[in-house]
């Protein structure tokens, strides 16, 4: 059940030269908040901007009560966050929407994260581990300035794999192109095995096809624009296959933002 | 908090402060955030004979004081509107006002017929003013003799309390606030969103998907209080503010204009508990003006 508080900055570090991570501390979004799920900041008192924004929990610890929201200075928004020091508070909403779901049959996972999209996956990768699940980590950027993780995960996954799109790191070219040719191979234990994507929504639809092709279960984390990120103002709508018997949109912020790639779509019915 | 208490057309709401359609969802989403039981009446989500899977994305852009929307009426349909939406209404201490919006007069009909025999639900807001749907909006809703038609269609169904609500799309509010009256609305809710529009720079491309939307919040509320005071000139009946309301203070501007209550809308989406808050805060500002209750300061503006 989310809640609506004020939480304090604790931490505030630059990890990128457009890179952030904040730390806040709550005893109950950090106790309660699952992997995938999100927190609704507000980014000033006041306007512009106007509306929240909306980030995956990135990483959490429950004893010490508190979590990270990780993030690429891309605008008004997330400029102001970046510049918060630890003592200042914000309105926060959290923990929302549904999270990666996780089977207990389960033993191998498959981590894709395209950009900013790693952020919800140190979370989730710490999770996995606890269950022994092995996870294996396609870690993709534009270019090396963009990516972060690769320590994070150098603790918590079996193996993390990285690409550029400009060839500045890793293997040149997108993740999606690094994670096929393994995928035959995992595709003779899907039973056992689970994709978990986030990234733009040009990945997003790779991996959706991929998944399908290789009869692979995955599940996408999207990012859509959301007005509220609680299910009031039906502004995050996701096409899916019932629509075609006239059934309403799926939404983003309470319906995901993690789907199966089965339940939604990418594109618009017409 | 009983000198917030107001009375429209003997119906009793415990404070002036309702949530606006469209920005509370249908009630329950919210609950877990705020304690519904405190605002003055909910307004639903509009309801529609049918389930309407509304406009695709992308329905929202942020604005610097606002922001636009072409949500295009999406809800569940009347049947699973009664099923699966109105059993939790119907416990709340709050009032339930239902908005109620069809493509034709006899889709509205059809709508409060149906509701007409179900519990709970203290009136109806005539949402014939959405400017994102292709029929049954802002044409409607700037026709004073469609207005008053519809309004008596509905008038002639029901005793519950009827409200109808206006667009500020139009070039005199005071001949559509009076033919509301004519057709027997106990009150009009004004205003529905303003016509709106912004284009992406990247793109080139419109940010809402039908081009022109709604455009609401904080940027608004000028607009909306000067067709409140309008509005309040014009004709008798009770008037429910709407606009851009976010603080307490700017609640207590609709009222001195002349609203006997007001809507939260866009507001909600960034805090659920704002009407909440405004409400327990007019109450305080009462207390500190020596005033006896929310009545001494409807229409309270002095020229």
């Amino acid at each position: 059940m989310p809640i609506i508080d004020s939480c304090e900055v604790i931490r505030s570090e630059k990890v990128g030269p457009v890179l952030h991570v904040v730390r806040f501390r709550h005893e109950t979004i950090a106790a309660s908040a699952q992997p995938g799920q999100f927190v609704n900041v507000l980014t000033r008192e006041g306007f512009p901007p106007f509306l929240r924004k909306p980030f995956s929990v990135c990483r959490r610890n429950a004893n010490e009560g508190w979590f990270e929201i990780f993030f690429k200075v891309v605008g008004t928004g997330t400029r102001l966050l970046a510049e918060l020091q630890p003592g200042e508070r914000r309105s926060i909403i959290g923990p929302l929407g549904n999270g990666f779901g996780l089977s207990h049959r389960l033993q191998q996972a498959i981590i894709v994260a395209g950009g900013i999209g790693v952020a919800p996956f140190p979370f989730l990768a710490e999770v996995l581990r606890q269950h022994e699940v092995t996870v294996s980590v396609y870690l993709g950027a534009r270019t090396r300035d963009e990516l972060w993780g690769m320590h994070q995960f150098a603790e918590l996954a079996d193996e993390v794999f990285i690409s550029t799109d400009d060839g500045s790191e890793g293997f040149h070219g997108r993740v999606t192109e690094m994670l096929k040719p393994r995928l035959p191979e995992l595709a003779r234990e899907s039973d056992r095995i689970q994709i978990f994507a986030c990234g733009p929504e040009p990945m997003l639809k790779a991996v959706m096809q991929l998944g399908r092709q290789f009869n692979l279960p995955t599940q996408i984390s999207v990012e859509t624009m959301m007005g509220c990120g609680f299910g009031i103002c039906m502004g995050c709508p996701m096409p899916n296959p019932a629509n075609r018997a006239g059934q309403a949109y799926k939404l983003s912020c309470i319906d995901g933002p993690v789907f199966d790639i089965h339940e939604v779509e990418m594109e618009w019915p017409h | 908090m009983a000198a917030l208490s107001i009375t429209i057309a003997g119906v009793e709401f415990q404070n002036p402060v309702f949530v606006a359609s469209g920005t509370f969802g249908y009630g329950q989403e919210a609950s877990e955030l705020v304690d519904v039981n405190q605002l003055g009446a909910i307004v639903t989500k509009s309801i529609t004979p049918e389930v309407r899977i509304g406009n695709p994305q992308p329905r929202i852009a942020e604005l610097p004081a606002g922001m636009l929307n072409s949500i295009g009426l999406a809800n569940v349909g009347l049947e699973r509107f009664i099923a699966e939406k109105l059993p939790f209404l119907q416990k709340l201490r709050t009032r339930v006002i239902v908005n109620v919006a069809g493509k034709t007069e006899d889709e509205f009909v059809q709508v409060v017929e149906r509701l007409e025999s179900e519990e709970g639900i203290a009136g109806y807001e005539l949402n014939y003013s959405c400017p994102n749907v292709s029929e049954g909006g802002l044409e409607f809703s700037q026709n004073p003799a469609i207005t008053e038609r519809l309004t008596r269609r509905i008038r002639d169904l029901t005793r519950r309390l009827l409200i109808t609500k206006l667009t500020p799309n139009i070039t005199d509010i005071r001949v559509i606030a009076r033919a509301a009256e004519q057709g027997g609305a106990d009150a009009v809710s004004l205003i529905n969103t303003v016509q709106g529009m912004a284009i992406d720079m990247a793109t080139f491309r419109p940010r809402i998907n039908t081009v022109i939307g709604g455009y609401s919040g904080p940027a608004i509320k000028p607009i909306a209080l000067a067709k409140v005071f309008q509005a309040r000139q014009a004709m008798a009946i009770p008037i429910i503010g709407i606009g851009g309301i976010t603080t307490w203070e700017d609640a207590v501007e609709f009222f001195l204009a002349g609203a006997t209550a007001v809507q939260v809308g866009t507001a909600n989406f960034i805090d659920p508990r704002t009407g909440v808050h405004i409400a327990e805060r007019l109450e305080r500002f009462l207390q500190e003006r020596g005033l006896e209750s929310i009545d001494e300061l409807i229409g309270a503006m002095k020229a």
